[in-house]
């Protein structure tokens, strides 16, 4: 049996033990394992979808995706990630969003200039009616698409995958002090941009 | 905020750096509102889906090999009896058999000749049986010739001679 997390659910598991008995039960097909992961795992890995693909049902199918990948590696006895099983679970998101992103682009449906006046236009729309911290946050929005992929990729491992560095480090092969670095140029542009932003807004 | 650099790098203490807190809050806001945009019954649908992947592959049945075997033997099957139709088919098309066959009308028509024949062969007979009746027509004449010349002998009888029995050269032997 799958011991009882009094962890919150969907909050990074801290504990690496518990998490490998998750695992190795989960492996065995045990039914409470698997539901342990999914509350634990599956709010992350939508998020980060829906972060890139701005769409409920896409980021669904994405995750539905990657939590089946993850149940037939764990079955087979495939799964060799010993240690380091967000960093996988996470890599796989990405992977599954790069391709679907991939795949959306070879079909030539513009998405950049679309997304951008569509985020941008409910801003302006609905700026009385909306209070001032969902405004920051659609300009955030705005504001993320303007970074680069890397760029963009780690904001979202960072704060809607919640790893760690050393997880996010585990993923791209990068030294931490490389992504620290990144990390902080990507907050410096997005504030830049948020900045510029309202500045065009109190000009108008 | 994040991983604690074991060693000081000045530019990057971001934990300690309120310059993009802001921004870092306004991105984790960001993430919680769209983790909480999950549809409702998502997990449950997770669950549904990775218990069909995880579910033991149903027995090997041998059923549907089975019935391949059988489909493939049926397909057989037909396959020969279309060949051998076919092939029936173009002998009988090939050998054209009405050709050489009669109609009724016909059969009756050659029955008639038949009985024709025989008719005209019998008159031939008869034609040719000539001599027969030549014989028949000697022989009626000589029997005719004879019946004249006994007739002319008895006249000389007398018919009382011919009861009696007495004739002229009776008396005179």
């Amino acid at each position: 049996m799958v011991p009882a997390l009094s962890m919150n659910s969907s909050d990074p598991i801290d504990a690496p033990d518990a998490l490998s008995n998750i695992l190795a039960q989960a492996a065995l097909g045990e039914e409470s394992a698997w539901v342990e992961l999914v509350e634990l795992y599956s709010r992350r890995v939508f998020a980060m979808a829906r972060s890139r693909l701005h769409d409920d049902e896409l980021a669904e199918e994405i995750t539905q995706s990657v939590f089946v990948t993850l149940a037939s590696k764990l079955t087979d006895s495939s799964y060799t990630e010993q240690n380091r099983f967000e960093p996988w679970l996470f890599r796989i998101t990405m992977n599954r969003v790069r391709d679907y992103c991939r795949k959306r682009s070879r079909h030539a449906r513009p998405t950049a200039p679309e997304v951008f006046s569509s985020i941008a236009g409910k801003a302006d729309d609905d700026l009385a009616d909306r209070s001032e911290t969902q405004n920051q946050l659609d300009q955030m929005r705005v504001a993320m698409e303007q970074l680069s992929d890397s760029d963009r990729q780690l904001i979202e491992l960072r704060h809607h995958g919640q790893l760690s560095f050393k997880q996010i480090a585990q993923i791209t092969g990068d030294p931490i002090g490389t992504l620290l670095a990144r990390h902080h140029r990507a907050l410096k542009k997005l504030r830049n941009c948020i900045d510029s932003t309202k500045g065009s807004e109190t000009q108008s | 905020m994040t991983d604690s650099p074991k060693r000081p790098t000045t530019p990057l203490h971001l934990h300690d750096d309120t310059e993009f807190a802001h921004t870092e809050s306004l991105l984790k806001m960001l993430g919680e509102q769209d983790a909480q945009a999950m549809p409702e019954g998502m997990n449950g649908r997770l669950l549904e889906a990775i218990a069909k992947t995880i579910a033991p592959p149903p027995i090997a049945i041998e059923q549907p090999k089975h019935t391949e075997y059988f489909g493939t033997r049926w397909s057989m099957r037909i396959a020969a009896a279309a060949v051998f139709a076919t092939g029936t088919t173009l002998i009988i098309v090939g050998a054209k058999p009405w050709s050489t066959m009669q109609s009724p009308d016909q059969a009756q028509m050659t029955l008639a000749s038949l009985e024709q024949d025989l008719d005209a062969y019998f008159s031939l007979e008869e034609v040719d049986v000539g001599d027969l009746n030549e014989a028949v027509t000697e022989w009626e004449l000589w029997a005719q010739t004879l019946d004249s010349e006994l007739e002319a002998d008895f006249a000389e009888y007398s018919w009382s001679d011919l009861e009696t029995g007495l004739g002229t050269d009776d008396g005179e032997l």
